[in-house]
C-alpha cells in the first residue's frame, strides 16, 4: 500500500516534470525498504516506464511530443551509454561525478534564472533550430548518456536541460517529449534486470499500481501550470541533484 | 502530427491492461498475473514505436485496429514471458 502510495507521488511529478520520478524511489525503497541499491534501481526502472506509459498517451494527444527529435536524441544517448564502459577506465567515477554536477548546476543556474524559451507551434518542421545548436544537443546528449551511466543518473534529468536551454524548446513540450523518451529506456533496463532476476515483481506490481494514475494526474496538470513555474521546480530539482551528486563524490 | 491518435490508443489500452493484471495478481497472491502485467507494462514503450514507425511508413493507422493489436500484443508478451518461465 505504502507502495502504491509513493508510486502516485513519483509519478505525478516525475510527469510533470519529465524526469520518470525514480529520484523519489530509489531514495524510498532503499532506505524505507531497506533494499540494495541495485534492488531498488531494477524496481525504479519498472516505476519509470509506468510513468512514461501512463503520461505519454496525454501528451501525443495534445500534441506536445517532438517525436523525431526525441528519437534522434535518444539514438545519441543510447550510443553514449555504450561508450560508457571506456571512458569510464580513463577518468575515475568521483573526477566525473564532479564534472557531472557542475553540468548541472549551470543547468539548474539557468533555468531557474532565465527567461523562458520561445513558444514553438505543433507540427512546425525541425528546419527553425539552429545547426550548431543541434549538433551540440546531439554532444551534450551523448556524453550525457555515457556518464549518466556510470554515475546511475538519467533519464529526464538530462533530457530535459538539452531541449530547453540548447534547443530552446518551451519546457511544456520538453517535458512531453522527455516523458515518451524514456519510457523506451526505461523499459529496456527493467526488461534486463527482470531477466536478470535483479526485480522484487510483487514490489514492482505494487509501485505500478500507484504510478500509472500518478502520471495520468500529472499529465493532465502540467500543460495548466505556467512554464516559468515549471522551470524554476525544474531548476531546484537540478540543484538538489547536483548537491547529492558533489557530496558523494567529494 | 504522427502518432497524435494512434499513440494515446495504445497508451489506454496498455495502461488498462497492466494496471488489471498487477491489481488482479496481487489480490489473488497470483505471481503469474503479476508477472504478465509487469511484461504488459515493459511491452507499451516498445508498441508505442512500432506503431510510429508503421504510422511514419504507412499513414493513418484506425485507432481501432491498433488498439486490437496492442491488447493482442501485450497478451502475447505476458503468455511469452510465462512459457520462457520468468515467473
Amino acid at each position: 500500500m505504502d507502495l502504491a502510495l509513493v508510486g502516485f507521488v513519483a509519478g505525478a511529478l516525475g510527469s510533470m516534470l519529465g524526469v520518470g520520478g525514480g529520484l523519489l524511489i530509489v531514495p524510498f525503497l532503499t532506505l524505507v525498504h531497506g533494499l540494495s541499491f541495485p534492488a531498488a534501481v531494477g524496481i525504479s526502472m519498472v516505476g519509470v516506464t509506468a510513468t512514461s506509459v501512463g503520461a505519454t498517451g496525454r501528451y501525443f494527444a495534445k500534441g506536445l511530443v517532438e517525436v523525431q527529435l526525441g528519437l534522434k536524441l535518444e539514438a545519441v544517448t543510447v550510443l553514449g551509454v555504450l561508450a560508457a564502459e571506456p571512458l569510464f577506465r580513463v577518468l575515475p567515477a568521483s573526477t566525473l561525478a564532479v564534472f557531472f554536477a557542475i553540468l548541472l548546476g549551470f543547468a539548474s543556474w539557468r533555468m531557474v534564472r532565465g527567461e523562458p524559451a520561445p513558444r514553438r507551434e505543433a507540427d512546425e518542421p525541425e528546419a527553425w533550430l539552429d545547426r550548431r545548436r543541434r549538433w551540440a544537443s546531439y554532444g551534450v546528449s551523448g556524453v550525457a548518456g555515457s556518464v549518466g551511466a556510470l554515475l546511475g543518473v538519467g533519464g529526464g534529468i538530462l533530457k530535459v536541460p538539452v531541449l530547453t536551454e540548447l534547443l530552446r524548446i518551451n519546457m511544456h513540450r520538453a517535458v512531453a517529449t522527455s516523458t515518451f523518451m524514456i519510457g523506451t529506456t526505461a523499459a529496456a533496463a527493467s526488461t534486463f534486470a527482470v531477466l536478470a532476476g535483479r526485480v522484487s515483481l510483487h514490489d514492482a506490481a505494487g509501485l505500478v499500481l500507484g504510478v500509472l494514475p500518478g502520471a495520468m494526474v500529472g499529465s493532465r496538470l502540467a500543460p495548466r501550470v505556467p512554464q516559468g513555474v515549471l522551470r524554476r521546480a525544474f531548476g531546484l530539482l537540478l540543484a538538489w541533484v547536483a548537491v547529492m551528486m558533489l557530496r558523494r563524490a567529494l | 502530427m504522427i502518432g497524435r491518435q494512434t499513440v494515446p490508443v495504445a497508451a489506454r489500452a496498455g495502461v488498462l491492461l497492466s494496471w488489471l493484471l498487477c491489481a488482479l495478481g496481487l489480490v489473488f497472491g497470483s505471481p503469474a498475473v503479476v508477472t504478465a502485467g509487469v511484461v504488459a507494462l515493459l511491452a507499451v514503450p516498445v508498441i508505442f514505436l512500432v506503431t510510429l514507425l508503421v504510422e511514419s511508413l504507412a499513414g493513418r493507422i484506425l485507432p481501432t485496429a491498433m488498439a486490437v493489436a496492442v491488447l493482442l500484443g501485450s497478451l502475447a508478451a505476458s503468455l511469452t514471458a510465462k512459457l520462457l518461465g520468468v515467473t
